[in-house]
């Protein structure tokens, strides 16, 4: 048996591996284990909480929309802060150390090590602070008020948040790539979500409709069947947009860096 | 492919780096030939690493070329590295994997062929650098001289062509040190190794050429033999008791003696350092010179055999040579 060479795929090349790597960092150590304790305990023990809480006080209907509301607003916000910090790292920590420089010594490329990294974190983070936490929701919906929600409705919102995630992924993820230390990287992302709460009384509706700012609100309301703010089609394409920019910008910047 | 290419490995023309406008590298010119132990000499600060990572493609030349295996360091960086293997100063790993899983990784950049050939490569490599029974530990827990050891093993992983060793024995105790050489001596017969460092005593040992470089300046590039036979004069060291005065002048007489330096060593001990310029006769008749007087006598004669180290100081200090 003789070991064949590993074949030159351009951009591509030893991105397979290096994803590997990533998930081996949550999946072959503890790191996703606390990560959902931590998320198990604070999105669906919140929500065991409040609803064991409200359960002689509201009706099943009542109950079942604030649980909806809870989760996707505050259990979206903490998940965001999350995201935030296991992302910013993910780039100033290795740089940092050394060992982005001795990967780049092989046969690998740089948009690879970038696009691997986001890759790894979105698929596992949203698993482990989304997805999870979700099903334990349900359960508790279901052994507390009866009911459960409309699925093609929770699913939407669901799918909307994990597109807010990812976002603030991207975005910390791009930052990683133009800042030395994890201080501005953190700071100016969770900047970004503190600007989307004050930008919808200073800027033009355009603009904060062509932002991510608007989706958790959004997710939320498709849960609950409320009204929509807004046409979400349009901040959900735009932050698809933005994901492809600020990704785009991060191999951009990455590929000019020197070690 | 020209036979020029397939013998000179790396070849840097004008290759110059600059950080703000502070000349790191200037207009360095090299040439590696295969399977060469090339050892790349210097100061703290003298440019060694930058010239590295130039190569290696971790950063941009400011001007000049650099060539490895005739492909260009930056166009051509991904097909460069396919040939390379590389060891870091301070070599950096990811902590939570263990000394197999961390070369498994390396290996996989080069390899896809079949998981128990790739697992016997992978015990052969760690074996060969004595951490096969370590293997499977985390390597969180190494010393340095196994993490120099994890470098290596990780740094030829693929049988690379060229090893590029960046101050691959500077952290180590004597015994780490004895074995990094070891090892760097065995995988010569099938790799060229470009290495640099600051421990001159290893450089005499392992390496066949060697290139020194001072404020990012290449001062003096020569083959190690060419390089310890001093200033290009030969030089004897006598030393001898008795009636020396008389011997002195007989030695000083002789028209190929360029210069003769006298010390005491000891009360009746006196040693001379005789340049000459025509070490045929020097070999013939300097010793009998000395004897011609029966009240002279000597205790000690040979060539001088210059150390690297004071090669080294004199080109730091001054002048050039190449």
């Amino acid at each position: 048996m003789t070991l064949d060479p590993t074949p030159s795929r351009g951009w591509s090349t030893g991105f397979g591996n290096l994803l590997n790597k990533e998930l081996r960092s949550w999946w072959g150590t503890r790191r996703w284990l606390v990560h959902l304790g931590l998320w198990l305990a604070v999105e669906t023990g919140f929500i065991l909480l409040i609803s064991l809480e409200g359960r002689h006080d509201m009706t099943p209907a009542k109950g079942l929309a604030e649980t909806m509301q809870v989760f996707f607003q505050a259990g979206g916000f903490f998940a965001l802060i999350g995201a935030v910090l296991v992302t910013q790292g993910a780039i100033v920590g290795e740089r940092s150390s050394g060992t982005a420089a001795w990967v780049l010594t092989k046969p690998t490329t740089r948009p690879a090590f970038v696009l691997s990294k986001f890759v790894a974190i979105t698929a596992t983070f949203l698993f482990l602070s989304l997805v999870l936490p979700a099903i334990g929701v349900l359960v508790v919906t279901k052994l507390i008020w009866h009911t459960l929600p409309v699925a093609s409705h929770f699913l939407e919102a669901l799918g909307i948040l994990a597109l807010h995630q990812t976002f603030y992924i991207a975005l910390t993820l791009m930052l990683g790539t133009v800042f030395g230390s994890r201080g501005p990287v953190s700071g100016l992302a969770l900047g970004f979500w503190v600007a989307g709460n004050i930008a919808p009384n200073l800027l033009p509706k355009w603009i904060v409709l062509s932002m991510p700012w608007m989706l958790t609100q959004g997710a939320s309301a498709i849960a609950t069947w409320q009204p929509l703010p807004a046409p979400l089609w349009i901040p959900a394409t735009a932050t698809a947009g933005w994901i492809v920019l600020v990704l785009g910008l991060a191999v951009w910047r990455f590929g000019r860096e020197e070690f | 492919m020209p036979n020029d290419a397939n013998d000179v490995v790396i070849r840097t023309a004008g290759l110059s780096k600059s950080y703000r406008g502070v000349e790191a590298l200037t207009g360095l010119d090299l040439e590696v030939k295969r399977n060469s132990i090339f050892g790349f000499l210097g100061p703290n600060g003298a440019g060694k690493t930058t010239t590295i990572k130039l190569l290696l493609g971790l950063a941009r030349p400011t001007a000049g070329t650099a060539t490895l295996f005739g492909l260009d360091s930056e166009r051509d960086t991904l097909e460069v590295r396919r040939k390379i293997g590389y060891l870091a100063q301070d070599p950096r790993y990811y902590d939570y994997m263990t000394a197999r899983e961390t070369v498994r990784f390396t290996a996989r950049f080069f390899f896809s062929g079949p998981g128990a050939a790739l697992e016997r490569h992978l015990a052969e490599t760690l074996d060969l650098v004595g951490l096969g029974d370590k293997a499977d530990r985390p390597i969180r827990g190494f010393s340095g001289g196994e993490r120099q050891r994890l470098g290596i093993a990780q740094a030829q992983i693929a049988k690379p062509e060229l090893l590029i060793l960046d101050e691959p024995a500077a952290s180590l105790d004597p015994m780490g040190r004895r074995d990094v050489l070891e090892v760097m001596a065995r995988l010569r017969s099938h790799t060229t190794i470009f290495y640099s460092t600051h421990i001159l005593e290893d450089v005499q040992r392992v390496s066949d050429t060697v290139a020194i470089l001072n404020q990012g300046r290449l001062i003096a590039r020569a083959p190690i033999g060419d390089l310890l036979s001093g200033s290009g004069h030969t030089t004897y060291t006598v030393e001898l008791s008795g009636n020396v005065e008389s011997a002195r002048r007989r030695v000083a007489g002789l028209p190929w003696v360029l210069s003769l330096d006298e010390t005491a060593v000891a009360a009746d001990t006196t040693r001379w350092q005789v340049s000459v310029g025509d070490e045929q006769a020097a070999d013939q008749t300097l010793a009998r010179t000395i004897l011609a007087d029966e009240s002279t006598q000597l205790r000690s004669f040979g060539r001088r055999r210059y150390q690297l180290e004071e090669v080294f100081m004199s080109l730091i200090e001054g002048g050039s040579r190449q």
